[in-house]
């Protein structure tokens, strides 16, 4: 792990093969992962998956029962919190009440030997890099959440960590700040180059701040991808309904064509799957699609797909109408409620409760649901 | 229609509390009446412990501070406090540190263990030490006083110190750590400044518990008497008006140290 040419290509973090367990609970389970240096990473999932304690053995607060963790290349999985080159964000910010905010950032430094000079002076910039400028001299416990927020993050930042851990940092603030925090840190982090390793159980921001993304359940990382990737080809069920809306369906084949599946439900109504050639008449297949790919039509309106297209008809059941988009509920019998969300703008405002519609999507908006969660398979 | 103004004026007295007001009164003086008393015979010019005033004079305080045996029990009872404050906070403060580590099953019955001797009479603490004392053959002092005092005063310190540490939030400690902090450093630098206020206030109040110590000074002191002990010897030879004296100077001591104890264990809270 120490010569030249493994050096430059080591990543920022590894972790092969991690468990954790806390008592019978198995906390983390067989987790391996690459963060590369200078990469904005983040955790997700729901709460209790885990993604909080692997955090924690990154910074050396937990020892995992197996496997090992390497930071940049070096082998850190029992060393001291104190001598690992990571510095952590807290969910509550952890700041030190009795202290001012200079004190607070300044603490790191001077446990370092920094000379003062230097001390004052990098804390003034990295409270001005946060936001917080001015502010050094304030009582910590005198600060907003926001200013606390920023106050935690320069107090991590200042020491030039090779990783900078961050538990759920926002989830304390309200959303209008929250909005506002998730585009600055992605900001900070672009301009520092830091490794960020991120932990939230809110997919949108996951989604938006992140290079890549690592889904976790039940301690187990399930996917790691691009948000886009994980948004748009979810490789499991779990992944695909935690980062969004889903509709689902369970259909039957009637016939194929080409490498196309068509299940036929009489009265024009068909969903049209890109199944390959595997795919045989009276196969069941299941498919999701997300609700902003689905396009709801008065009868007659909908757009021609000819015989190739998918068309469902039903009815309305509700219109909700969330300020830029408007979500509807279709009841198509059969297959179920089928959720679609529009821009809200005029030609929306003509689709009312009651109404008969159809409901159609683009072949290519679906993807298979086959690979299911094995441990959360109860859960959708 | 509105209501006209007197029947708002009805109303609105109907709703004052006079009468828990009232209560509240006497329960104040049931409270307080014998501390006035002693504090104004104590400036009283003549020796008889009866109305009406022949005059205000100091003459019972100049008479006490030059009592070589009165002074002698202050100061003894002066050492005594801070000797107690001394040891207890010594004391208490690693064992409410201490308790955090054991396992929860435990805690509870050390916890208990810990704090059984304040459903204890003194009195028995005062023979038990006597008997004790005796047995190991160590002479009766102040000194064997002051270890009474630190006994009865101990889980006082330990509860207080206890309660602060209870809401002391832990992850401060993770995020010193996490700042390259070892252990000891963390502990310097945030857990003691933060739980100071507390250990200081828990301190106050085991020297006020000291001071105002009767029956474990009676049983093992010998013949270093302090405060109360002189009083005592003082009542039985009967009513002195120099005691209203030597009490209120005890009041006001025991008074000041509990003030000082309280709000310092409220401002530990935040």
């Amino acid at each position: 792990m120490t010569n030249g040419a493994e050096q430059s290509s080591r990543p920022a973090i590894l972790l092969h093969g991690v468990t954790k367990r806390f008592g019978s609970v198995v906390a983390v389970d067989n987790v391996t992962l690459a963060v590369e240096e200078g990469e904005f990473f983040s955790l997700l999932g729901p709460s209790g998956c885990g993604k909080t304690t692997l955090l924690r053995m990154l910074a050396g607060f937990e020892t995992p029962d197996e496997g090992s963790v390497y930071l940049r290349g070096e082998d850190v999985t029992l060393v001291q919190p104190n001598k690992r080159a990571t510095n952590m964000v807290f969910q509550n910010y952890e700041l030190f009440p009795h202290m001012t905010v200079f004190s607070n950032v300044a603490y790191g430094l001077k446990l370092r030997r920094v000379p003062k000079d230097e001390i004052s002076q990098r804390v003034n910039e990295t409270l001005e890099v946060v936001g917080v400028g001015g502010l050094g001299a304030r009582a910590a416990d005198q600060l907003s959440g926001g200013q606390q927020q920023r106050v935690a993050l320069a107090r991590a930042l200042i020491n030039r960590p090779a990783v900078l851990l961050l538990d759920e940092p926002l989830s304390a603030l309200d959303v209008k700040l929250r909005k506002r925090m998730q585009l600055e840190l992605k900001s900070i982090q672009h301009s520092l180059g830091t490794t960020f390793v991120y932990v939230t159980h809110d997919q949108e921001e996951a989604l938006l701040m992140s290079d890549r993304v690592g889904i976790m359940n039940h301690g187990r990382l399930l996917q790691i991808g691009a948000p886009r990737a994980i948004y748009e080809k979810p490789r499991n069920e779990f992944v695909a309904d935690f980062v969004g809306t889903l509709n689902d369906f369970t259909v039957t084949v009637t016939r194929t064509d080409d490498t196309l599946a068509v299940a036929e439900h009489g009265n024009g109504d068909r969903i049209v799957v890109m199944a390959g050639d595997a795919c045989l008449s009276g196969d069941t297949l299941r498919i999701a699609v997300r609700p902003e790919r689905i396009v709801v039509s008065t009868l007659g309106a909908e757009p021609d797909s000819g015989q190739l297209g998918n068309r469902l008809s039903g009815r309305v059941q509700d219109v909700i109408y969330m300020g830029p988009i408007t979500q509807y509920l279709v009841d198509t019998g059969m297959l179920g409620r089928v959720v679609s969300q529009r821009m809200s703008n005029e030609e929306a405002t003509s689709i009312t409760p009651g109404l008969e519609v159809v409901v159609t999507w683009a072949v290519d908006a679906a993807f298979p649901l086959s690979e299911r969660d094995p441990v959360d398979s109860s859960s959708t | 229609m509105t209501a006209p103004d007197w029947r708002r004026t009805v109303v609105r007295l109907r709703r004052r509390p006079v009468g828990s007001a009232a209560f509240m009164v006497l329960v104040f003086v049931f409270l307080f009446a014998p501390l006035v008393v002693m504090v104004a015979f104590s400036f009283n010019s003549s020796p008889r412990l009866s109305f009406p005033f022949a005059g205000v004079s100091i003459r019972w305080y100049q008479e006490i501070f030059t009592d070589t045996l009165v002074l002698r029990a202050f100061r003894r009872s002066v050492q005594a406090a801070v000797v107690t404050a001394g040891i207890t906070g010594l004391l208490g403060l690693p064992a409410a540190l201490g308790i955090l580590k054991v396992a929860a099953r435990w805690r509870t019955i050390f916890l208990t263990t810990a704090l059984g001797p304040l459903a204890i009479p003194g009195l028995l603490y005062a023979i038990g030490l006597a008997v004790f004392y005796r047995q190991i053959g160590v002479e009766r002092s102040i000194w064997s006083a002051n270890l009474g005092h630190a006994l009865i005063a101990l889980p006082f310190v330990f509860l207080i110190i206890g309660a602060s540490l209870e809401r002391f939030r832990f992850g401060l400690l993770e995020a010193a750590q996490d700042l390259g902090a070892t252990r000891w450093y963390a502990f310097r630098t945030i857990t003691l400044p933060l739980i100071l206020p507390a250990v200081i206030g828990a301190m106050l109040l085991a020297a006020a518990i000291s001071v105002d110590d009767f029956v474990i000074a009676f049983f093992t002191a010998g013949q270093d008497k302090t405060l109360p002990l002189v009083m005592y010897g003082r009542v039985l030879k009967g009513i002195d008006p120099t005691l209203n004296a030597i009490g209120t100077v005890m009041l006001i001591l025991t008074t000041t140290l509990a003030f000082m104890a309280a709000s310092r264990t409220t401002i530990g809270e935040r």
